[in-house]
């Protein structure tokens, strides 16, 4: 079944008009993404690559979409974000980077507020293999990377994520679903939502997240597996032991900066560990992991 | 996150309400002086650069008449402090004070609420005082709930300020709706300046801004701010170039570079979890690397020409790792161009140290047409690892194993 994107939904890209709204639209349909409307105020009554484009969200909704995509610029994130939310979409997805900090919390917490779930900003995309894409990711060679399959991967890298997704698909295994949770310190669906998710999830046999320093996110994981709230096996491969020794500077993302004591990967892979995760040090040692958890390879 | 100069955090301050000393910033001397005059009071002269401890740093210094004003000018221009160079220094009304408090308003990112601590035990060395038992009140407010509501006289009432607890509750509340409204995600007040007529002023401000809001506060100038990067120290030289050479380039933002110190294996991986991965690797093996890189989406070729540039003038450079995770934001035959091509600039018949390379998405096939027109340029697709990569690399500088 998989998580976040189910068959009968129905996708709508805010600034689907725009360059980086047209091809991505154009990639999620070559994916089979049932995407159903665009919006662009002031564009209603137009086409791109053959869907209808509205003025408003709420007329998208009106016709059917459930799913949001936000190709805006940060600056108008917020707004768009919140006119998405505010009409009952139950699922937005932000792929902006450089959303404002305060921006990202008041959608999250909106989200909270209307029941509506937010991946992003800064995510690259959600992948459901057979059900659809949110985001353009693989290019214009989707399937070279994403095979269908019963591991989950979450992560807080997008460039990290779609390798793990490819080793796996290439030692024979697959996705049931890819979540780029984007490398923000203040993201709508945190890496433990996304774990309790693949838990809950008929689907998924095997999860495998991706970690870095900075943030409490892994930490919120091993406490939950310590205390039995998860079932179902967690492979972690957390990143930034080495940016250790220079605490208070940022490296890539802004949630890897290591805050005093906390937020060091060496004591996020010690609390995942502790907690019966499998801890891994690099891509190539995942599915061995698989493999050891007799995860069923996928028929060729 | 942007440092802003305490000049313009005063000034943002005192355009909210909030009582500042008098005084402002001067480029040379003579200005000094002048204002100094223009206070008519003894003044404090702090050099205006974007790191804490200046105290301790001898970089603020007391001026009881103009001319001492000038002179501290003088002394402090020009030089550097943990690295800045000091362009302009703050000359401000020193104010009789007669207690000095603490106070901190951050956005908690994780918990997405303000944390706002207040002590009583303000001024130099304050986390010492409070990390031996120094009274410290925390206060959280939601993201959207009025200060009004949490920042009362009562909940100060364990600071047992007495009767100044109306007013610092007052003050600690516009400073908090200043945070606010300037997306300073940290904004620090010490010392709060209780002085003689019982007003309260923001004598000393830290103030630091969410560089991604920075498109709608116009108020802020590109002169108040400065972005600490790096180690908070100032840019090293080959960092200072790159900078300057991106400067002149379209869409750079995302573009990162960091020299380490001691490092043999230069880094072209780039990614921010991928970079990330790519230092533990090395480390894991044994390597020294000799900078972090990241770039921003949709790179340019110059861009990463510039970045190739600033690694090959890192000064112990044995060997280059590039490329990493598979990659859709940034063109990976740009990695090969780039290298051929200041290769090429360079006089050099090939790259100056072994290049080891793992290029996977947008321009992969083109990358390894390319590298191999160029010796000591080891590309891999798909069939190698970026384990594998990095090992042979490492190697390559001589040292460790698997």
């Amino acid at each position: 079944m998989s998580i976040l994107l189910r068959p009968e939904d129905r996708v709508l890209v805010q600034g689907a008009t725009g360059r980086l709204g047209r091809s991505e639209t154009r990639r999620m349909l070559r994916y089979g993404t049932p995407v159903l409307a665009g919006v662009t105020p002031g564009r209603g009554g137009s086409q791109v690559e053959g869907i209808s484009v509205f003025d408003s969200v709420a007329e998208a909704v009106g016709y059917g979409a459930t799913v949001s995509v936000l190709y805006v610029p940060a600056p108008r994130v917020l707004p768009a974000a919140l006119e998405s939310l505010d009409e009952g979409v139950r699922l937005v997805l932000i792929t902006a980077e450089k959303v404002p900090m305060l921006d990202a919390a008041a959608i999250v917490e909106r989200a909270e507020a209307r029941g509506g779930r937010v991946v992003g900003p800064n995510s690259q995309g959600i992948v459901v293999p057979g059900v659809g894409m949110l985001g353009g990711i693989g290019d214009e060679k989707p399937n070279r990377l994403f095979a269908p399959g019963t591991v989950g991967v979450a992560s807080r890298s997008g460039g990290m994520g779609t390798e793990l997704c490819w080793t796996i698909k290439k030692a024979g295994f697959g996705i049931s679903t890819y979540v780029s949770l984007g490398g923000e310190a203040v993201v709508g669906t945190r890496m433990l939502d996304a774990v309790f998710m693949f838990d809950d999830d008929d689907q998924t046999e095997a999860i495998v997240v991706f970690g870095e320093a900075g943030g409490t996110q892994e930490e919120d994981v091993a406490a939950a597996l310590a205390d039995g709230r998860i079932r179902t096996p967690v492979i972690a491969l957390i990143v930034g032991r080495y940016i250790e020794r220079f605490p208070g500077v940022r490296f890539g993302h802004t949630s890897s900066i290591i805050d005093g004591a906390s937020g060091r990967a060496s004591k996020k892979m010690e609390a995942l560990a502790d907690a019966g995760a499998h801890v891994v040090l690099d891509p190539d040692e995942i599915p061995p992991a698989l493999s050891d958890l007799q995860i069923l390879r996928m028929a060729t | 996150m942007a440092r802003v100069l305490e000049d313009a955090a005063k000034r943002l301050l005192g355009q909210r309400g909030i009582d500042i000393p008098a005084g402002r910033a001067a480029r040379d001397p003579e200005t000094a002086a002048a204002v100094a005059g223009e206070i008519g009071s003894p003044v404090v002269v702090k050099a205006l650069v974007p790191i804490g401890r200046r105290g301790k740093a001898g970089a603020v210094v007391f001026a009881d008449e103009p001319q001492r004003a000038a002179e501290a000018a003088e002394r402090l221009l020009g030089t550097s402090v943990h690295g800045f160079v000091v362009e302009r220094v703050l000359v401000e009304q020193e104010l009789s004070i007669v207690r000095e408090l603490f106070l901190s308003v951050s956005f908690s990112a994780e918990e997405k609420e303000w944390r706002i601590l207040v002590s009583r035990e303000g001024g130099v060395e304050v986390e010492d005082r409070l990390g031996a038992g120094g009274q410290l009140e925390t206060l959280r407010l939601g993201l959207d709930a009025s200060a009004e509501t949490v920042v009362t006289p009562e909940r100060l009432g364990n600071l047992d300020l007495g009767l100044a607890a109306s007013s610092f509750a007052g003050f600690t509340r516009r400073v908090t709706e200043a945070a606010r409204s300037l997306d300073a995600l940290l904004l620090e007040v010490n010392p709060v300046a209780l002085t003689q007529d019982g007003s309260l002023s923001a004598a000393g401000v830290i103030m630091s801004v969410d560089d991604y809001a920075m498109f709608r506060h116009d108020e802020l100038d590109v002169d108040d701010v400065a972005l600490v990067d790096g180690f908070g120290r100032a840019a090293t030289s080959i960092e200072q170039r790159l900078q300057d050479e991106l400067s002149n380039l379209p869409s750079t933002t995302g573009t990162r570079f960091i020299e380490f110190p001691d490092g043999d294996l230069g880094l072209l991986i780039t990614g921010g979890g991928g970079s990330l991965l790519g230092l533990d690797l090395i480390d894991r093996y044994g390597g020294k690397p000799a900078n972090y890189v990241d770039v921003s989406p949709g790179a340019s070729l110059d861009q990463v020409k510039a970045i190739v540039r600033a690694v090959m003038d890192l000064p112990e450079l044995k060997a280059i790792v590039a490329g990493g995770a598979y990659k859709s934001n940034i063109r990976v035959d740009y990695f090969v161009e780039a290298v051929a091509d200041v290769t090429r600039e360079r006089g050099l018949r090939k790259p100056p140290v072994p290049v080891f390379a793992r290029l996977v998405g947008l321009g992969e096939e083109r990358a390894k047409e390319l590298a191999a027109t160029l010796e000591d340029f080891w590309c891999a697709g798909e069939e190698a690892t970026i384990n594998e990569t990095v090992q042979a690399a490492v190697k390559s500088c001589g040292v460790g194993g698997a």
